[in-house]
């Protein structure tokens, strides 16, 4: 056997997004060692580090963006370097999801970077990059080899992200459990790639797909090879993992929440539409000869990560824990567009996974402005009456949370539509009302968020403090607490004398109970009142709440469109 | 053509954006800008109801010789999504009109019965013309994804309302309405993704949403049934029929006083539109089947609830099973399959919305003053405030059907078309009148009439003079309810005008042979 390995300046032109990022990457990491810093040490980050750094990032993402649009333009989509990376319709529209979850994920960083004190920025960016480039690969990859690859660069990127805050125990946790158990889960994968080539003499999609559909009995019974089975299984426990699947979900919580927010914004976006659509590519193209071996494994898989995902979601007292288990509820409605597959079912997919980027990163967006270091500040318990406090931000919470819900007119609720449609449409109904049924204890989570924050009153007015409104008791680190008494004085007055229809709950109890979380330390009870988010961060939050009206509005006819192409191509 | 649909449903939330963009400290800008807002959009309904009663004429001369889609007006489409049969299209005929007159008259009255709200007002208004903006939207649409937007977007607002400016045990009523109202609706979700598919098998046509394709579709029956379950679930809950009702006491009683007006006036209409307008022209067969479970639903609802009320001590928990037991007659009514009967319940969904919003405002203006809605706090009120007094009287008259008042037009129509259709479910129906008499007087006589309390707060501000009567502003908010409650009692016949080519329509789609 020969192999003739030879590459051409089109092969080059057709991974020129992943180029441009490896270059800007470079550049990052050189442009940090020449950026001034303020202390000898040279550890602590200058001012402008906050502004250059990110902005050259971006600088690289929209170059990658704007080579991705011309590739879409230019019609070419072949496979490069022997059938290792795709430029299809499908990879593009992959490109534009990590691509658009890594640059939410990178505006929503120097305000985080800046409020925690972290160091190293020329490395973070370097390493969100790198994860960006991994994620790109293994959505495009049409080689097992480039699958695993991907998935390497982007898991071990993201492992030094997760710990990225050194100076918290459940960073540190994030980063290790993460390594520990991804690794265990690559191996798995490794494993199943290895007996795939066993199985069929190839680890190109093309070769293998080639292979069964000559060799394997098209009437699909139990006729495939008993290898193929076990590489089937051992890939479908690989890529479960992946993309937080249970019963291989165990991990998911942990990294999420100890993980700093913009980097858990971006992971759990961009790693699981990276797994998702390798995912499909893989079991709904490549053994889709074989799928009346692989659904029902799949599909088992996927009601208990609808049902799970969610039932755990309910019991959580922490916002971003409870996004990390509504993620893998989410997860589990992605898998409904695996187990369909076809051109509805993949393109459910690319679709749902356009539309969470919104969702997610605006979610985990607020949250990365309300975390403080020892990871605190988004609790259920901090959050009481976050209205009051800051309405603008309650207020954005409360629109990803409804989104998150699938509250129309909002993208997450386009999303779940097309998907269940992609479930009916394939014959899987009970996909459908098991999908339609766990969605309402989605409602239950995200509306009880926005139930702690808007209706739950952390401020409240207590008559002692009505009766000598000049001394006011509450402590001075908790000034905006204090303000807001001061200014409702008079209206609190008004209320308490004539017995309003809506008077302010008055629980002097209440007070003490509610306020005294707030005040662990006096340092953080400052931070609280300074949260200066930054202006990336509004524009990250922004966009997402833009795309996220946009997708679930104007967008769809077009995307949905865009969507079936990619999933066409994709199936070729 | 000019949109005039579309204006009437977004110029709300256009008003709530703008309310939005008011600084908070100036409450009284936000309060009358609420305030014009709802009011454009009644008078441009009322212009709608004008040139809908001119146009309506050439097509309903002849009683029966109308097309039956030709009923829809000022239809306006716009494609969406094309593949999946979305697009953004809007109708209204004779039934949505009066319910959009409605729809808009009490935002009117409970924007300016809100003007007491002093805690956060700059949402609370708009949150208040945002759930405007829904219920018409639901009222106006014509594509069943459209509908079920305008159906969810209608929650939002309401879980806000509810769960921010409500009572103590707010949190509770909020979440477990809009617990009990998801499940509804995301089984109609099932049903909205389902009925395109069905219609795909059945007819061979491509996927649609649009209800006048649907219209014609002959669904296979089991999947009828199936799909008129699904959603079915979304409309009895909202209405709500009798075993899921529980959200509703919780809600109406914890809820500022107009928002309840809004839930009970408005938002409940929306649950017995939707049954109206999807399941029974949509799943002829599969309604014929499942009338009996219905009718017996909506008449345990009656009996049930009126007991229910009977027993109640609180006054907004009173109104509210006494509101679930009036729907059960509009249920009944739409499900006798005869003209009377879904005239009548269409009929009584405008006056109970009238009714019921005069209930719970009236109610909320006496807790203004007391700080209480407990029935046994009160006692000869009617003493001290003989004008709220007589209003009130009025309002529990007309709520219990006394003849000349606006409920008992639609009510007897209404139980009138039962009984042409079943004489068992006319009669337990028509049993709603004898505990409806006896808790709404109660109400009344409790509140208002025997001696005055002399202890407990009513006595202390009874003694300090604290017990003003009705005033001017309370006055006019009221009045355009009290007047309709008169007009209507003594000249149903415009209503009946409108809708009745409508109606006829309908039933013309039901394929029921109707006697007339």
């Amino acid at each position: 056997m020969t192999f003739t390995y030879s590459v051409t300046a089109a092969d080059w032109a057709r991974i020129t997004p992943e180029l441009i990022l490896t270059i800007m990457t470079l550049i990052v990491m050189l442009v940090d060692l020449v950026l001034p810093r303020p202390a000898q040490d040279g550890k602590d980050s200058g001012p402008t580090t906050f502004v250059v750094l990110p902005l050259l990032s971006l600088l690289g993402l929209a170059g990658a963006f704007a080579a991705t649009i011309v590739l879409f333009a230019s019609g070419d989509h072949q496979t490069a370097f022997n059938h290792m990376v795709g430029s299809d319709t499908g990879s593009l529209y992959a490109y534009i999801i990590i691509l658009s979850a890594s640059a939410l994920g990178i505006l929503l960083s120097p305000a985080y970077l800046k409020r925690l004190n972290l160091v190293h920025q020329g490395e973070y960016y370097a390493l969100f990059l790198l994860a960006t480039i991994g994620m790109m690969l293994m959505a495009s990859a049409t080689s097992f080899l480039t699958v695993f690859l991907g998935l390497e660069l982007l898991s071990l990127a993201l492992y030094i992200l997760c710990s990225f805050v050194a100076r918290r125990k459940g960073s540190q946790e994030s980063g290790m459990k993460y390594f520990l158990l991804s690794s265990f889960a690559s191996a798995f994968l490794l494993y199943g790639i290895a007996l795939t080539y066993g199985a069929t003499g190839g680890t190109a999609f093309d070769s293998v797909r080639t292979f069964l559909a000559h060799k394997a009995v098209p009437n699909a019974t139990l006729h495939s090879p008993t290898l193929l089975l076990i590489a089937m299984g051992l890939l479908t426990v690989g890529f479960a993992f992946k993309v937080s699947a249970i019963p291989f979900q165990a991990w998911t919580p942990d990294v999420y929440d100890g993980a700093p927010a913009p980097v858990t914004a971006f992971m759990s976006v961009g790693t699981k539409a990276a797994a998702m659509i390798a995912f499909a590519r893989v079991f709904d193209v490549v053994f889709l000869s074989a799928k009346a071996e692989w659904v029902p494994v799949v599909w088992a898989i996927t009601i208990l990560t609808i049902v799970g995902g969610n039932i755990l979601a309910l019991v959580q007292t922490n916002v971003k824990r409870m996004l990390a288990y509504s993620s893998i509820a989410h997860a589990g409605y992605l898998l409904i567009g695996v187990v369909v597959g076809g051109t509805v079912g993949i393109s459910a997919i690319l679709f749902y996974l356009l539309c969470y980027t919104f969702l997610n990163l605006g979610a985990f967006g607020v949250v990365s402005i309300l975390e403080q270091t020892d990871n605190s500040g988004s609790s259920y318990k901090d959050i009481r009456g976050l209205w009051y406090r800051q309405p603008v931000v309650a207020g954005l919470l409360a629109f990803f949370m409804l989104a998150l819900a699938g509250f129309p007119p909002m993208a997450g609720f386009a999303a779940k539509y097309y998907l269940f449609y992609a479930a009916l449409q394939g014959g899987y109904p009970e996909l459908l009302i098991i999908g339609v049924l766990a969605s309402v204890l989605g409602m239950y989570y995200y509306l009880r968020v926005i139930a702690t924050m808007f209706m739950e009153q952390e401020t409240v007015v207590a008559p002692a403090v009505v009766s000598k409104p000049t001394t006011p008791t509450t402590p001075t680190t908790l000034t905006p607490a204090g303000k807001r008494v001061s200014t409702k004085l008079g209206n609190a007055n008004a209320l308490t004398s004539s017995k309003g229809a809506t008077a302010v709950a008055v629980k002097p109890k209440a007070t003490a109970t509610t306020n005294q979380p707030l005040t662990p330390a006096p340092h953080t009870g400052e931070q609280r009142e300074t949260i200066n988010i930054g202006i990336m961060s509004w524009i990250a939050l922004g966009i997402a709440v833009l795309g996220t009206f946009a997708m679930g509005t104007v967008l769809p006819f077009w995307l949905v469109n865009l969507a079936q192409q990619a999933a066409q191509m994709m199936l070729k | 053509m000019f949109p005039i649909l579309s204006i009437i449903i977004w110029l709300p939330l256009l008003g709530g954006i703008a309310i939005l963009c008011i600084p908070k400290e100036q409450v009284s800008a936000i309060r009358w800008t609420a305030l014009a807002v709802a009011w454009m959009d009644f008078l441009l309904a009322m212009a709608l109801v004008l040139a809908y009663s001119q146009a309506g004429v050439s097509i309903s001369s002849p009683i029966l010789g109308s097309a039956p889609n030709a009923t829809f007006l000022y239809n306006e489409r716009l494609t969406w999504i094309a593949s999946l049969g979305i697009n953004y299209s809007l109708g209204v005929d004779g039934i949505s009109l009066l319910l959009v007159a409605l729809t808009t008259l009490l935002t009117l009255v409970c924007v300016g019965a809100s003007f007491r709200i002093d805690r956060k007002v700059k949402n609370y208004m708009a949150f208040m013309l945002l759930l405007e903006c829904g219920i018409l939207g639901v009222f106006l649409s014509t594509n069943l994804f459209l509908f079920y937007i305008f159906w969810e977007v209608m929650l939002i607002p309401a879980y806000f309302l509810v769960g921010s400016w409500g009572g103590e045990r707010r949190i509770y009523a909020a979440i477990k309405f809009v617990l009990f109202t998801s499940v509804g609706s995301l089984l109609m979700l099932a049903g909205v993704i389902a009925i395109g598919y069905y219609y795909q098998k059945a007819t061979g046509n491509g996927y649609t949403l649009e209800l006048a394709n649907l219209l014609n579709s002959r669904l296979d029956s089991t999947a009828q049934v199936w799909l008129l379950l699904a959603f079915a679930a979304a409309f009895a809950v909202k209405v709500p029929l009798v075993p899921f009702h529980s959200w509703l006491p919780d809600a109406y009683s914890e809820a500022p006083t107009p928002v309840t007006a809004m839930l009970a006036g408005a938002m409940s209409k929306t649950g017995a539109y939707g049954l109206l307008r999807i399941c029974l022209p949509l799943f002829p067969s599969a309604i014929h089947t499942l009338a009996p479970l219905f009718n017996t639903l909506a008449v345990i609802g009656i009996l049930y609830c009126a007991i229910l009320a009977l027993v109640q001590t609180d006054l907004k928990r009173l109104l509210g099973y006494s509101s679930i037991s009036h729907l059960g007659v509009i249920v009944l009514g739409i499900f006798a399959f005869n003209t009377q009967g879904i005239e009548g319940s269409v009929l009584q969904m405008v006056n109970h919305g009238i009714t019921t919003a005069a209930l719970f405002l009236i109610v909320g203006y006496i807790e203004f003053r007391t700080g209480t809605h407990n029935i046994r706090d009160f006692g000869g009120l009617a003493r001290r405030i003989p004008v709220l007094a007589t209003v009130m009287l009025i309002a529990a008259l007309s709520s219990l059907g006394l003849p000349g008042l606006n409920s008992f037009a639609g009510e007897f129509l209404a139980l009138l078309g039962a009984f042409r259709s079943s004489v068992i479910f006319g009669v337990l129906g028509t049993a709603v009148v004898v505990p409806a008499a006896w808790y709404l007087m109660r109400f009344f006589l409790d509140v208002m009439a025997g001696p005055m309390k002399t202890g407990g707060t009513i006595g202390s501000l009874e003694r300090k003079g604290r017990l003003h009567d009705l005033g001017l502003g309370e006055f006019l908010t009221l009045s355009p309810l009290l007047l309709l409650i008169f007009y209507i009692g003594i000249q149903p016949a415009p209503l009946t005008y409108l809708m009745e080519p409508s109606v006829l329509n309908t039933l013309q789609n039901i394929g029921s042979a109707f006697v007339r």
